[in-house]
């Protein structure tokens, strides 16, 4: 299965998540995403950037300058106390969502909708 | 969302930085897959070629971070900015024309809102919670009474300790101050709460204390003024000061800006009992009387307080005099330097002013609009082009209407830099009139209170005349805004009668302006020429509180004086008081003055008719009476009023009425005793009278014509020389005269003034929409001139052209300007409020205006060739 990109909506939940496990860098996030979905989830590299100017903005996650793994100065981010609680509410919300989308998809007749 | 606002503040202030550190993030990016790419076995190019296409396209996220950043929308406004801003410098002169034209107009308005906050928006500081109250005393009919005395006052404190309402009180008080040479300064003497109650800053010394009303040691406050003028400045206070005959220590200085309850801030302060006694000295039995305000405590209602001052004013004593008696009190919140009377009184004066101004405002609105019009039909095919490109209606709107805002700003700065100019120089020159009664304003300067008031007016200009040229424009096709000048808001509204009708309104508010402005010199100019009837130029007044037959003889010693003379008024000074006389059975309200036998001669008067009085008429105050030869034909016209008998009726403050008859000995020319703006008097009858008797207060006297000021000294210390020293300040009649004639004057000078603003204006916006419209039909030209028309013909095309805008607007102005005339002459009298001059000069002047405005238009017109007007479009 290969999908061109992450359904709209859901990236920046992507992201909070990415950065619960720890500060990281924009290329670093785009990464974590990757190898989470097995390289299911393709997230196009230049929507990235907005995305995380768009938390930043809602002070959901700060940002600072530091030396990446390989001495170069990245820009790396990480979860505020508003982000961490954002990124439980939006888990929350997520699973009851696929949890209401499996049970339609699980619907075997009429006579189960009565 | 503070928070938000803040950084995204920061990231605009530090712009270059953020957009460094976005670029170096994308670039991180950027290496990190390229790595991972040659990680993978690609070559460096195509690792790089590939990450870069994996990356998209840059600036598209570069602009997705800017707007996530809120930096996206300060970018739009910055951009349309710098587009108006460019707008505006392709078009220079448009933008000089309407700036400037807007920049005088709002100038003028913040000078006048600058006079208007001084004096009449910041009531007094108070040291203590409360509101302050004048207290007004009216007498039957809205009468004038006298305000309250001292020794009313104290019992009013005792009224009022109860409710614990202060009592502030002051008197104006002009005083001689002893100084090389001595000279009249302006102060007031107050009561105990005055510098408790009223916030000031001492500069040096103390303020009054309690004892210093109780005590009898005359004691002075002093402004910082005039402290630094006394000689003994550089010493340390107490010092001596010689005022009004009396000496006075000076216990500190006030800081200049301190006014209390005055309009003006005085020069010196005294207790109220020292005030009454100097006066007492000075031969005045009136006892001063006092400006009384209340300080109420707060939640206590003003109508309580003004039913208890109902019951305490019924048992005043004064009620038993006619001309005391008060029939109404009432409590006026004090919101002003000035009092409420005379807040109404200023108001009252700079109503009118405040008219001319907002026409000033309109005309130079109108004008301003007329010249955008003109701008926005050259600008159709520009806008048109723009809307093809993408841009939308709003965003149209809105770079028409950042054009207009930043106009206006410009036109702001001009207005608030005229006033900075301006403001204290007309200020000084309006209040001169004051500083020969010892009244001295203080500089006055631009505060930046006045700044949203100007950003006010910008703004309602710049939404007056920008945003409707915006809608109109607008609101059109494509294939219609590429016809030039065709119409506006899709063709319904003619773009040349809309410029029409604002030409046309502003012609006739400048030409209501200019001819205001004429008749006021006019007007000025008549009353300068007005015979007063004596020569004003040899006569003295000497103004001394008590003169008498000793000061007589010493100041008729003084080499130079001619001749002295007495009187019960002196002339030129206030109003003529007027008498009811019964003349053959009818009743007359006719002007009185009382003189001895040496006034005719001292002022060159020959007896027409009759005799003069001789001494012992005088003396003895016999029922003898000269008459002015207006008062002859008056009466008996045609006849010889000589022993005729005329019954004088007079009433005493008890409403007593008495009789008395005079006898008709002679007549005596016409002449201005009164105020000169009154004229010649219309009626006026002599009383004999002698120096000595009490009403003869003033003496006159008849110097050389050739004395300099150095005789007016010598008659100073003359008057200083007698046994009871007094002062006095000789003051000749015509500085008199010039002194009265100056409220004219400045009102004639400051109408030229704001004529000739208006006159620029005028010039200015002509100048700008004539150009514009010469611009207009620049193709037209410029084949005329290529087909061979000669330059005279496209001259007198632009010339005519000019002069037809003005049709309408002179037409409407005139008739506006007809009836003002009617207005004022039915105050001033038929004839006088008509001069041709303004009627037929001020026209012509518009009209040489308009002419001088085109010429330059008109000549660069003749200069164009064909190829250059193709190329134009």
């Amino acid at each position: 299965m290969n999908f061109s990109s992450v359904m709209p909506g859901t990236l920046d939940l992507l992201v909070l998540k990415s950065l619960s496990l720890g500060r990281e860098h924009g290329y670093g996030i785009l990464l974590r995403i990757q190898r989470a979905s097995q390289d299911i989830l393709q997230v196009e590299q230049g929507a990235l950037y907005p995305a995380l100017a768009r938390l930043e903005a809602q002070g959901l996650i700060s940002a600072e300058w530091g030396l990446s793994e390989n001495n170069r100065r990245a820009k790396f981010y990480e979860l505020t106390r508003e982000g961490k609680a954002r990124l439980r509410s939006d888990v929350q919300d997520w699973r009851r969502f696929a949890g209401a989308l499996e049970q339609v998809l699980n619907t075997q007749s009429l006579s189960a909708l009565s | 969302m503070i928070a938000r606002f803040w950084q995204t503040l920061m990231r605009l202030w530090q712009r270059r930085r953020y957009e460094q550190d976005l670029q170096a993030e994308l670039e991180f990016h950027w290496q990190c897959r390229v790595d991972d790419l040659l990680a993978q076995g690609l070559t460096r190019s195509d690792a790089e070629r590939q990450a870069r296409l994996e990356l998209g396209m840059l600036e598209i996220h570069r602009d997705d971070v800017r707007a996530a950043h809120g930096l996206a929308f300060a970018d739009r406004w910055w951009g349309d900015l710098c587009r108006a801003a460019r707008g505006l410098a392709a078009t220079p002169w448009f933008a000089l024309s309407a700036a400037v034209v807007l920049g005088l107009a709002i100038g003028i308005n913040l000078i006048l809102h600058g006079l208007w906050q001084n004096y009449l928006a910041t009531p007094p500081a108070l040291s203590r919670e409360g509101q302050l109250f004048d207290l007004d005393l009216r007498g039957a009919a809205g009468r004038f009474v006298p305000p309250l005395s001292g020794v009313e006052i104290e019992t009013l404190k005792e009224q009022l300790q109860a409710v614990d309402v202060a009592v502030v009180y002051s008197h104006q008080s002009n005083q001689i101050l002893q100084s090389a040479p001595p000279r009249m300064i302006y102060g007031a003497s107050v009561g105990p709460d005055y510098f408790r109650l009223l916030r000031h800053q001492m500069l040096q010394g103390r303020s009054f204390v309690a004892a210093d009303f109780a005590a009898s040691a005359p004691v002075a406050l002093i402004s910082a003024r005039l402290w630094h003028r006394l000689p003994e400045a550089p010493q340390r206070l107490p010092v001596s000061l010689q005022l009004g005959g009396q000496r006075f220590q000076v216990i500190g200085v006030v800081a200049d800006d301190f006014a209390g309850l005055e309009p003006f801030p005085p020069q010196f302060f005294l207790t109220d009992h020292q005030e009454a006694s100097l006066l007492q000295a000075q031969g005045k039995t009136e006892p001063p009387r006092f400006a009384t305000s209340l300080l109420l405590p707060p939640g206590l209602d003003p109508e309580s307080v003004r039913s208890m001052l109902r019951g305490w004013l019924a048992a005043l004593p004064r009620n038993q005099l006619i001309d005391e008696r008060v029939a109404e009190v009432q409590l006026l919140p004090r919101t002003a330097q000035l009092s409420a009377a005379e807040s109404r009184d200023a108001g009252a004066f700079l109503t009118p002013i405040v008219l001319f101004t907002l026409l000033l405002l309109i005309a130079a609105c109108a004008n301003v609009g007329n010249l955008m019009l003109a701008r926005v039909s050259l600008r159709q095919q520009e806008l048109a082009v723009r809307a093809s490109l993408g841009a939308t209606r709003w965003q149209l709107i809105r770079l028409l209407m950042l054009e207009s805002l930043l106009l206006a700003l410009m036109a702001g700065a001009i207005g608030v830099l005229f006033t900075s100019l301006a403001l204290d120089p007309i200020h000084r020159y309006g209040m001169s009139m004051l500083v020969a009664i010892g009244i001295e304003p203080l500089p006055m300067h631009v505060d930046w209170s006045l700044l949203p008031w100007m950003l006010l007016q910008a703004l309602v200009a710049c939404l007056g005349f920008g945003l409707l040229p915006a809608l109109c424009l607008t609101t059109g096709d494509l294939a219609q805004a590429s016809r030039r000048d065709s119409g506006l808001w899709q063709g319904r509204i003619p773009a040349a009668r809309l410029r029409g009708w604002l030409m046309s309104a502003q012609v006739a508010v400048s030409l209501v302006l200019l001819v205001t402005a004429a008749l006021i010199i006019d007007l000025t100019r008549k009353s300068r020429d007005l015979q007063i009837g004596y020569p004003i130029e040899q006569l003295v007044d000497l103004r001394h509180p008590a003169p008498d037959q000793a000061l007589r003889t010493r100041i008729a010693a003084v080499p130079g004086v001619l001749a002295t003379a007495s009187t019960g008024n002196s002339p030129l000074y206030g109003f003529v008081p007027r008498q009811l006389v019964q003349v053959d059975g009818r009743s007359l309200q006719l002007g009185i003055q009382q003189i001895d036998p040496e006034y005719l001669s001292a002022l060159s008067l020959p007896i027409l008719l009759g005799r003069n009085f001789t001494e012992a008429e005088a003396t003895q105050e016999q029922p003898v009476a000269l008459i002015s030869a207006r008062t002859a034909d008056l009466l008996w016209p045609g006849q010889s009023p000589l022993d005729r008998q005329v019954t004088l009726l007079d009433t005493d403050a008890n409403g007593l009425e008495t009789r008395r008859q005079v006898s008709i000995i002679g007549v005596v020319p016409s002449v201005v005793s009164g105020l000169p703006v009154s004229g010649v008097d219309a009626s006026m009858i002599y009383l004999p009278g002698a120096l000595g008797q009490p009403a003869m207060r003033d003496l006159l006297v008849r110097v050389d014509a050739r004395a300099g000021d150095a005789l007016l000294a010598a008659l100073a210390e003359a008057c200083s020389a007698g046994p009871q020293a007094q002062l006095c300040q000789p003051w000749r009649l015509s500085d008199m005269v010039s002194v009265y004639r100056l409220p004219m004057v400045v009102a004639s000078h400051l109408a030229a003034g704001l004529g000739l603003l208006s006159l620029l204006i005028s010039g200015f916006g002509l100048f700008g929409v004539i150009r514009f419209q010469v611009h207009a039909r620049w193709r037209e030209f410029g084949i005329r001139m290529a087909l061979g028309a000669a330059p005279r013909s496209v001259i007198s095309l632009v010339l005519w052209q000019a002069l037809r805008q003005l049709r309408a607007g002179l037409v409407i102005g005139l008739l506006l300007c007809l009836g003002l005339s009617a207005v004022l002459s039915s105050m001033l009298g038929v004839g006088r409020a008509f001069p041709m001059l303004a009627y037929l000069g001020v026209p012509m002047l518009l009209m040489l205006m308009a002419l001088a405005s085109a010429s330059w238009p008109a000549w660069r017109a003749t200069r164009l060739s064909a190829l250059d007007a193709l190329r134009e479009q």
